[in-house]
């Protein structure tokens, strides 16, 4: 997590990240002890692990240094200089997520520092410049064009692809299933009371979201997109990959038996609202499920995969 | 599962073929990935009919995320894609997708560095997470990008993936020995991937053939007009299969056979059955061909028995 | 109601190191040094003695009289010995250091082995499950400074084994592209670079599984570390000085002995807010090179902390500079030869 009580340095006021969610490449869910080896990203730097109510390993804070030009909306200009920090995130040994994020303060000096002044903040860029803030939103959120400004999709796509060429999985894939996509940005002030906004893309398995908070919610608004992605993955997985195809499977007698026992026994278990963590992250999920109801959309979609599940068993598929 | 697309010569149609058979398993359902690793020349953009990236796209394809380190970009055909057929595939009912990972325009040749292969294998894993078959376009000859995929299959990490190669040929005697100098020569295919970490035996169990531009005997085609004629080309015919047979590129071997189809040769492009019954600008035989060629790259008796 | 529920293994426990005020590091050898007996040592001792003299009597007098200080001696076991025969062996060499160290004036108080650096042993004998792997520890906490334009697109280059305190001149692969050359640039420095490429290990392309080969200067970058009290494995304290019991005798390989021996009971604590080392002149460009890794180091923030709240809490409290490097200091000196006229 970013440290944002630095006593000489200025509160952020903007933060940005990018989580990529996808099934781990490996035959079998990974033990506990198998994820704590995955994550070990960093030799020798805390692997953090919690249990309950579903397995969250993480690993520790990768740190990319970065010197360049931010993507603007509409005008300004702006620098951005000092480090980004990325994690990833193993959910039940069997979903991982890259997640990449950097908030940002106003630089005090007009050039760049020696290196060890931007490492005392990790996480943080200092932006030479004073563009106006929601030009940076803006552009950062809307603008797709690959490698432009601030690459959080690279960095956090790496992190993805680091875990998944390691050898200490076999690579078989068990399901074939999209990587979801959620690329957030945050307004941070103080008295603030945390709000979101989210945007689904018209490109499949990408979302945006906007945030507002205090600078103290900073790692309680990265975890809320990080469950955000989580939740969102599952559900689409579960509806658009795995009832979908089953559906088409039993139409062409073609048997899905596999991939709907897949849906109930690995993935159904993962579906955990992170209302436990804090009042201020149950008010946010909460009213995000008045938005949108997603557990009732996703317990429709498990009875849905129940009754298919039924389905074949009773009436068996010709085919294979 | 990786299907790599291979020929000796150009002309063979390796490549209006390959996407054929991409789009015959993305309409049955499956989610499909074409790799144009033509590096020199790209073409799958223009067979797809994918305007920003007819001759390859202006950044962020393929030889650029090896050369320059960027994402590769993902083209969905339903979306890009000026061919109403592609564009209705969505509208097919249980069909899945069929995307383009298009090649540079002004890519070209490369030679390898020496983060390329993990590079390379890095993203035959993630294609491999997302998509139940990517096809694999090399370019004819050999090449920089057959030896970079090469390398990349025989890395530990992709040890668990399926791959197969499809070696395209036309159907004569000169072809016949170029494809089979192309696997087995000296700086065959074989040889090639033994120097990088391949069984040379077990490489070759990956290897089918398909012959292009066949003449179909059994059609009174009106290229064939005069009793001796059809006598020479049936005599022909066997003579051919006696030499394919002897150079282990025999039916057992045999992953499809394409009819010769004017529309083919003249018009490198996606065909459907609207193509045959409708406009009856192509033959039902080439339809069917690309359809039993898809159904085989499944088929595991077929690869499994030799 | 207030519930709450907390798991232990969320957050690691960092472990704290006893830390002194001052340690002075009285020589840098290597196994051949001890050849012929206790040439080297001698005068590396003799040498050094007036300097920790000084440093201990400022030591005294800014943090009084109980300041702790403590010396230690580092003993390159990681080059193999060029000299044919065998190296000598661990407990002849702590006698001729004990031996000369007397002869010089002073104590060594603790004697460490320089492949104890790049795997850390806790114990004498100490196998995989008591080891830390210190340097692959410190090569991944290594941030390559951004060159200006890098945005996070590629990968950085440190998995190429070397560091940079600067933009590397572009590669010239023929002469006739040398009109196009353009110097290396240190960062920040836009007037006069003083531009470095370190070499943090190469890959030993003679051994099957390509194990790395750590370089001086990663290595010696481990050992200020350790002196400075900044290292832990998933924040267990490593390296912590081993004291051989009466009647436990040393092991014969060097590869045995813990990573830090401690030779003198009671004494000051290894680790230091402050190190000191005095060296022959020739392991500069090494201590430059230490000085540009620690630079790009990104230590663990608890760490950190409770080395600086340590210092505050001191009886005359100390303010620890933010850089880790500034509470390095060297001393590189080595006699000229006097002419007897005997």
């Amino acid at each position: 997590m970013p440290r944002v009580a630095e006593p000489d340095s200025p509160a952020p006021t903007l933060a940005l990240g990018e989580v990529r969610t996808c099934l781990i490449q490996n035959q079998g869910a990974l033990s506990t002890p198998a994820s704590v080896a995955l994550m070990q990203l960093i030799p020798g730097s805390p692997v953090s692990k919690v249990e309950r109510p579903v397995r969250r390993v993480i690993s520790p804070e990768q740190v990319t240094g970065i010197d360049c030009r931010l993507n603007i909306a509409r005008e300004g200009r702006g620098r951005a200089i000092g480090t980004v920090l990325s994690h990833a995130v193993v959910t039940n040994g069997r979903v991982l997520q890259g997640s990449a994020h950097v908030a940002l303060t106003p630089a005090e000096a007009p050039e760049r520092r020696e290196w060890r002044h931007y490492l005392r903040c990790p996480g943080v860029v200092e932006v030479v410049g004073s563009p106006n803030p929601n030009n940076i939103l803006d552009g950062f959120l809307t603008d797709s064009t690959p490698a432009r400004g601030v690459d959080l999709a690279s960095i956090s796509d790496r992190v993805i692809e680091d875990v998944q060429g390691s050898s200490k999985l076999d690579h078989r894939t068990p399901l074939r299933a999209g990587t979801g996509v959620v690329r957030w940005a945050a307004t941070l002030a103080p008295d603030t009371v945390p709000t979101v906004g989210i945007v689904k893309s018209d490109v499949s398995n990408v979302h945006t979201i906007r945030l507002r908070g205090r600078p103290d919610d900073l790692p309680m608004l990265i975890r809320f997109c990080e469950e955000f992605a989580l939740h969102e993955w599952l559900l689409t997985t579960v509806m658009d990959v795995i009832v979908a195809r089953a559906e088409v499977d039993i139409e062409r007698d073609r048997d899905p038996l596999e991939s709907l026992l897949f849906a109930l026994d690995q993935l159904a278990p993962l579906w955990m609202p992170p209302t436990y963590l804090s009042e201020r992250m149950k008010v946010l999920w909460d009213g995000l499920e008045d938005r949108t109801h997603y557990t009732t959309l996703f317990k429709q979609q498990v009875t849905r995969v129940r009754d298919l599940r039924d389905q074949v068993k009773i009436r068996p598929p010709r085919r294979f | 599962m990786l299907i790599f697309a291979t020929s000796d010569k150009g002309g063979t149609g390796r490549s209006v073929i390959s996407c054929n058979m991409a789009y015959r398993r993305a309409l049955q359902g499956e989610m499909v990935a074409y790799l144009d690793f033509d590096f020199g020349s790209p073409t799958a953009g223009a067979i797809f009919d994918v305007p920003k990236a007819e001759r390859g796209v202006d950044s962020f394809g393929l030889h650029s995320y090896f050369a320059r380190h960027t994402e590769a970009q993902q083209l969905d055909t339903a979306l890009h894609s000026d061919s109403d057929t592609l564009r209705d595939l969505p509208r097919v009912s249980g069909a899945g997708r069929l995307v383009l990972l298009p090649g540079d325009r002004d890519g070209g040749e490369f030679a390898i560095s020496a983060d390329m292969p993990a590079r390379c294998a890095q993203l035959f894993l993630k294609l491999d997470r997302e998509f139940d078959l990517c096809v694999v376009d090399l370019s004819a000859g050999r090449s920089y990008a057959v030896d970079l995929v090469l390398e990349a299959t025989a890395r530990p990490e992709l040890s668990a993936l399926t791959c197969r190669w499809l070696v395209f040929h036309r159907w004569t005697k000169q072809h016949i020995l170029a494809a089979h100098g192309l696997v087995f020569g000296e700086k065959g295919l074989l040889a090639a991937g033994e120097r990088r970490g391949h069984d040379p035996a077990e490489l070759n169990k990956a290897v089918r053939y398909v012959r292009t531009a066949v003449v179909d005997l059994g059609v009174d085609q009106e290229s064939v007009t005069r009793a001796a004629q059809g006598a020479w080309l049936r005599a022909y015919d066997q003579k051919l299969r006696e030499q394919a047979d002897k150079l282990r590129m025999g039916r057992a071997r045999l992953a499809g056979q394409i009819p010769y189809d004017p529309m083919l040769q003249w018009s490198e492009q996606v065909i459907d059955d609207s193509d045959v019954r409708g406009l009856k600008i192509a033959n039902q035989a080439t339809v069917q061909a690309f359809e039993d060629l898809a159904a085989k790259l499944t088929d595991e008796s077929f690869w499994g028995g030799l | 109601m207030d519930v709450s529920y907390h798991e232990a293994t969320e957050t690691a426990q960092v472990e704290a190191v006893p830390l002194a005020h001052l340690s002075v590091e009285a020589g840098h050898l290597y196994l051949d040094d001890f050849a012929d007996g206790d040439r080297v040592i001698t005068r590396q001792l003799e040498q050094a003695a007036p300097w920790l003299e000084a440093a201990d009597k400022r030591t005294r007098k800014r943090f009084g009289r109980n300041a702790r200080i403590s010396t230690c001696l580092l003993i390159d076991d990681y080059t193999p010995p060029s000299s044919a025969g065998d190296p000598p062996k661990p407990s002849e060499v702590v006698d001729i250091v004990t031996a000369a160290a007397e002869q010089a004036g002073f104590k060594i108080d603790y004697l460490a082995r320089e492949d104890g650096c790049a795997v850390a042993c806790e114990r004498p004998y100490s196998g995989p499950r008591d080891q830390s792997r210190l340097a692959d520890i410190v090569d991944g906490l290594i941030v390559e400074e951004a060159a200006v334009g890098a945005n996070g697109s590629r990968p950085p280059t440190a998995q190429t084994g070397w560091l940079s305190n600067g933009q590397r001149s572009p590669t010239v692969a023929v002469a006739m592209d040398a009109p196009g050359w353009r110097p290396p640039e240190e960062f920040g420095e836009f007037r006069h670079s003083v531009f470095v490429d370190v070499e943090l290990w190469s890959l030993d392309e003679s051994r099957a599984d390509l194990e790395r080969v750590y370089s001086c200067s990663l290595l010696t970058a481990v050992w200020q570390l350790l002196r400075l009290g900044l290292l832990r494995n998933a924040g267990r304290a490593v390296a912590t000085p081993y004291r051989f019991g009466q009647g436990e005798g040393f092991p014969d390989l060097w590869t045995q002995l813990p990573t830090i021996t401690q030779l003198t009971p009671n004494a000051a604590p290894f680790a230091a807010y402050q190190t000191l080392s005095l060296l022959p002149p020739h392991y500069r460009a090494a201590e430059h090179a230490v000085e540009i890794i620690i630079d790009h180091l990104k230590f663990d923030e608890a760490v950190l902390k409770q080395t600086a709240d340590r210092a505050r809490g001191e009886a005359t409290p100390i303010m620890l500079p933010d850089n880790p490097a500034r509470r390095t200091s060297h001393l590189f000196f080595d006699d000229i030869h006097v002419t007897h006229n005997d």
